[in-house]
């Protein structure tokens, strides 16, 4: 998922760290006292998650749990995950730092379109429904996330259909698992802090 | 609290798991250019093309590697050389080597020349050599062999994550989320 240095033009990583910038300035000058630890925590999450790799086939894929910090962060995600991203550019290597803004637009953006699809079933949903909406919402914010990196590469030059292809087919598993992950832990939340659900986090 | 919990034994209990990313290693090995293709955890990419470039872009030479991620390459020019592979979807490892590094041992021209080369040992006329200087070849490939492990080694060191670095990380995380609380305070003050 995250894309290196070098692999992208200079007007994708333009366009990729002004809309990173856009969606840092909302989500910071709207981030409400009281969604600071949970964003905190859901950085903390990205971050430790991204590097779990499973090996599969001749590759590998990670969790991303962009989806549970879309819905239950909103706007508030971009900052958590971009922090996340620049953390792992920095201590880890990857991506890097020219292309964090690609990057986290990349991660934080479907993260954010989950949030106005999905969230106002949650907040309606009962328990039980939560894990349904948040298998959903987790599910299509990887989906979203490899149709952005295909659509970058495409941006940078290579074919969209393959480059999207082999994007989409290494990460089906993470769609699924994700999906699962994100749901059990959005059940976990409906059941024992309900109240991270409650008003608008934008 | 609990998926808190879920994740860090998630990350605990998975050492097998940990995260890994592409490295690409060249180094100067007597008259050539050595190399691998792997990734962190020690696995390595098997018939994969490199491409070779100057400095200014232009490419200078394709190469292959085993089913090792080994290669080798005979460069032509005494230039800085970029070593790029590209294994698709963003993908991308690349690798310098300073012209200073290239050793007067190799047959470096002023022509943009460049040889590609098998990924095995230049071999040695045997029947020109006294038994001596055979196992003296034997003793340097074994020696040769065993720095490329050690190398192998030293870079998947370097690119390990130990529990020191994630918790670095964590704790950076922890500060911003003290100066949130720092600039959300005053800005609900200022409200007032």
């Amino acid at each position: 998922m995250h894309i290196v240095d070098g692999a992208l033009t200079t007007e994708v990583l333009l366009i990729g760290a002004a809309l990173t910038g856009l969606g840092l300035m909302q989500g910071l000058r709207s981030m409400p006292l009281e969604k600071i630890p949970a964003t905190g925590m859901l950085a903390a999450t990205f971050f430790v998650a991204s590097l779990i790799h499973v090996p599969l086939g001749p590759s590998s894929v990670h969790l991303i749990m962009n989806g549970v910090a879309g819905i239950l962060l909103g706007w508030a995600a971009v900052p958590a995950l971009f922090v996340g991203l620049l953390l792992q550019a920095i201590f880890f290597g990857y991506g890097g730092i020219t292309v964090l803004g690609v990057n986290a637009c990349n991660i934080a953006l479907p993260a954010v379109l989950v949030y106005y699809l999905i969230r106002p079933f949650i907040v309606r949903a009962s328990v039980r429904q939560q894990f349904i909406f948040g298998a959903f919402g987790g599910g299509l914010a990887v989906a979203g996330s490899t149709l952005m990196v295909a659509a970058s590469l495409w941006f940078s030059g290579e074919e969209f259909i393959p480059a999207a292809k082999l994007v989409l087919v290494s990460h089906i598993p993470v769609i699924f698992i994700e999906a699962l992950l994100s749901g059990a832990t959005l059940y976990l939340v409906a059941k024992v802090k309900p109240e991270l659900f409650m008003g608008r986090s934008w | 609290m609990r998926t808190a919990l879920l994740m860090v034994l998630l990350t605990a209990i998975s050492p097998w798991v940990w995260g890994h990313k592409v490295i690409l290693d060249v180094f100067v090995s007597g008259a050539v250019v050595e190399g691998e293709l792997g990734f962190s955890n020690g696995e390595m990419a098997n018939q994969q093309m490199i491409s070779v470039y100057n400095t200014m872009g232009q490419e200078l030479a394709q190469v292959h590697t085993d089913k090792n991620g080994f290669f080798s390459y005979t460069p032509g020019q005494k230039v800085d050389q970029v070593f790029v592979a590209d294994l698709g979807a963003g993908h991308l490892a690349k690798a310098t080597l300073s012209a200073s590094e290239l050793t007067s041992n190799m047959q470096l021209s002023s022509a943009p020349v460049a040889q590609q080369t098998e990924a095995e040992s230049p071999r040695l006329p045997a029947t020109q050599l006294t038994s001596e200087q055979v196992n003296m070849a034997l003793e340097l490939q074994k020696l040769s062999v065993e720095i490329r492990q050690m190398r192998r080694a030293l870079k998947a060191y370097k690119e390990q994550h130990d529990w020191q670095t994630i918790l670095g990380g964590m704790g950076y995380i922890l500060g911003l989320v003290g100066l949130g609380y720092y600039f959300a305070a005053r800005r609900r003050l200022q409200d007032k």
